[in-house]
């Protein structure tokens, strides 16, 4: 039995689903999840002692948010089990989209922006953008100790091309879609280098799931649902996934968790 | 009959204004002629130590021109080595008032500046800021094209400024023989090269400093008739010197014709404060504690001396630490230092 703790925030939702559809055929493998949704997320936290979640007891609307996952648990040790799939962290996509929109930039794109960059500096950016989505000193930590593996917040499904105030930003982003996927992908690739250099590892949105303009396609988006209480989320949401998308993003985890699983060090010490 | 010293305050007195002061107090010397508004728009540009100036009232929550500007959650290291988050716009140190009067009529289309793109290793800078593309531009359409927005912005700063703060750096400067364009470094330091038959050594007098200054006076009071000045005279040294002279001669000299041009402007002009930080650094009261050991960049402790002071005679106090992300001249963005490479 492979026990895998999921965490993160209402992105997590759609694997919550997936799993709930999947969990019949996987006996081996045993799903636990402790997930909130923003800004109830902010409360949970890292120790030391590899103690995951909230120092102090949750009230209200976030205990009863709470309630429906792992059994009412506020925190967990991350040394109880094989590996952490954090869900729905940190993107640096969404920084590089107000960027585009907010710049005209060298040799990557032209249009009547406030601003302007060189070409250098906007690689110099992106760089810090990765950067700023390495973990904290704790996690690095704790992930020399447990197996951790990220997958990033998805990238905004097609749907918000529809939204009047969202859609300039990401209509300029993509305009050259092969430059915009090309920046993805180096963004991407450099973000797994310096992940994998901490022991983290990355399971990337499966490229099923991406548009020919880079976005998510709509139909992952479409039937997304809540956390909690497995409400539907509102019909103009593109930043949620549905279950679809959650089935290949699991199908994506236990392959890498089958084909690189090793023993994290305090299962061998147990 | 009563003399004229009579009743003079102690600060008026050299024993009791320095020679019993001790050495960490900072001493009463600066009364401003008029209090900032926090509400007034700034223009900030200069020397080295005017980030100072700029990141002091950022920091007490003056409203700071900054025309260009890149996104909030981006490192100050990055920000600054790209000239970004220093001054009202992205020009760099200015280190001279022929400098600043220069790119103001360039804004307006008055000038354009001669030779204004260098090359350095297949790579073009822009002349009249060869810092804030640290390693250039791939093409000199590209520097043109910058250059042109640059001018965009600087323009909308000087629109909107209601105080206009200038660092007085350097009298030194060097000038394109033909058309009189002056450069923020000597051709060949950052970028370009040196051509003798093109380029000459300009050493600006007291005279033409203030005169350069009541231009940019004259310019400003078009945009906005109630625009105020805060001018102030660097107390940073110079790193070399072309004039022949020793570097300390050099230094004195032309602090001396700085300091002279402000007091020209402060006595013509009610609208001109001087600020004195030159004096507070460079003070005897301090003997020197305010250099670091290189006896030229101004220690944290020296930079906050006098900023404080600025503040304090304005009513304003530091709401957070917003500064560059360096705390002496040596450390700073300053094209100068790079001529130290040239030191045998």
């Amino acid at each position: 039995m492979k026990r895998i703790l999921v965490i993160g925030s209402s992105h997590a939702g759609a694997v919550k689903a997936a799993w709930d559809e999947m969990k019949q055929e996987n006996s081996t493998i045993e799903l636990d999840f402790l997930v909130l949704p923003w800004p109830h997320l902010s409360e949970f936290h890292l120790y030391e002692d590899m103690t995951y979640g909230a120092k102090a007891p949750l009230a209200g609307q976030k205990a009863i948010d709470l309630s429906n996952t792992i059994n009412g648990r506020e925190t967990v040790s991350l040394t109880e089990y094989d590996l952490v799939f954090w869900v729905g962290y940190h993107s640096p996509v969404d920084a590089l989209v107000r960027l585009m929109h907010n710049y005209a930039i060298d040799d990557v794109i032209e249009h009547d922006a406030p601003q302007r960059l060189s070409f250098i500096l906007f690689r110099e950016i992106l760089m810090e953008f990765v950067n700023n989505c390495i973990p904290n000193r704790i996690w690095l930590d704790a992930a020399k100790q447990t197996k951790l593996v990220i997958h990033l917040c998805p990238i905004a499904a097609e749907t918000c091309l529809a939204i009047p105030q969202n859609k300039k930003n990401w209509q300029i982003a993509t305009a050259n879609s092969r430059i915009f996927k090309r920046i993805l992908e180096l963004m991407m690739k450099r973000l797994s280098a310096r992940l994998a250099h901490h022991n983290i590892d990355v399971v990337e949105q499966p490229q099923e799931t991406l548009a020919e303009n880079g976005m998510t396609k709509t139909e992952f988006s479409v039937g997304s649902i809540r956390l909690m209480n497995a409400e539907a989320h509102p019909e103009k949401d593109f930043s949620h996934m549905n279950s679809a998308y959650g089935r290949l993003l699991l199908n994506a985890l236990f392959v890498k968790l089958g084909t690189t699983d090793k023993e994290s060090p305090n299962r061998a010490a147990s | 009959m009563d003399s004229p010293y009579q009743n003079l305050p102690r600060r008026a007195f050299w024993r009791t204004a320095v020679g019993e002061r001790a050495a960490d107090e900072p001493g009463d010397l600066y009364s401003p002629r008029w209090k900032l508004d926090p509400q007034e728009r700034v223009f900030t540009a200069g020397s080295c130590f005017a980030q100072h100036v700029g990141g002091a009232l950022r920091a007490a929550n003056v409203r700071v021109i900054d025309t260009e500007v890149l996104p909030f959650n981006l490192s100050k290291s990055l920000k600054n080595a790209y000239g970004y988050g220093l001054f009202a716009a992205r020009f760099g140190n200015i280190y001279t008032s022929r400098q600043m009067l220069q790119l103001i009529r360039e804004t307006t289309g008055e000038i354009s500046p001669a030779l204004s793109i260098w090359e350095q290793d297949d790579r073009f800078f822009d002349a009249q800021r060869p810092s804030v593309e640290p390693r250039g531009l791939e093409t000199p359409e590209q520097v043109r094209t910058h250059r042109e927005f640059h001018l965009r912005c600087v323009k909308d700063a000087l629109d909107r400024t209601q105080v206009f703060v200038f660092t007085f750096g350097l009298t030194e400067t060097w000038e394109h023989i033909d058309s009189g364009t002056v450069y923020p470094t000597a051709p060949g330091v950052l970028a370009g090269h040196f051509d003798p038959e093109l380029f000459q050594f300009k050493n600006l007098s007291a005279v033409e400093c203030y005169r350069d200054f009541v231009a940019i006076r004259a310019r400003m009071k078009e945009l906005k008739p109630k625009c105020k000045f805060i001018v102030t005279v660097s107390p940073v040294p110079l790193t070399a010197t072309a004039s022949g002279e020793h570097v300390e001669v050099a230094t004195a000299r032309s602090k001396a014709s700085l300091r002279a041009a402000c007091a020209m402007l402060v006595d013509e002009f009610e609208d001109v404060d001087y600020f004195p930080s030159y004096e507070i650094i460079t003070s005897a009261n301090s003997k020197g504690v305010y250099f670091e050991e290189n006896k030229r960049s101004v220690t944290k402790a020296g930079v906050d001396l006098a900023m404080n002071m600025f503040l304090s005679a304005h009513d304003l106090t530091r709401q957070s630490e917003t500064s560059p992300d360096i705390h002496n001249e040596g450390a700073e963005f300053c094209e100068d230092v790079l001529l130290e490479a040239f030191a045998q």
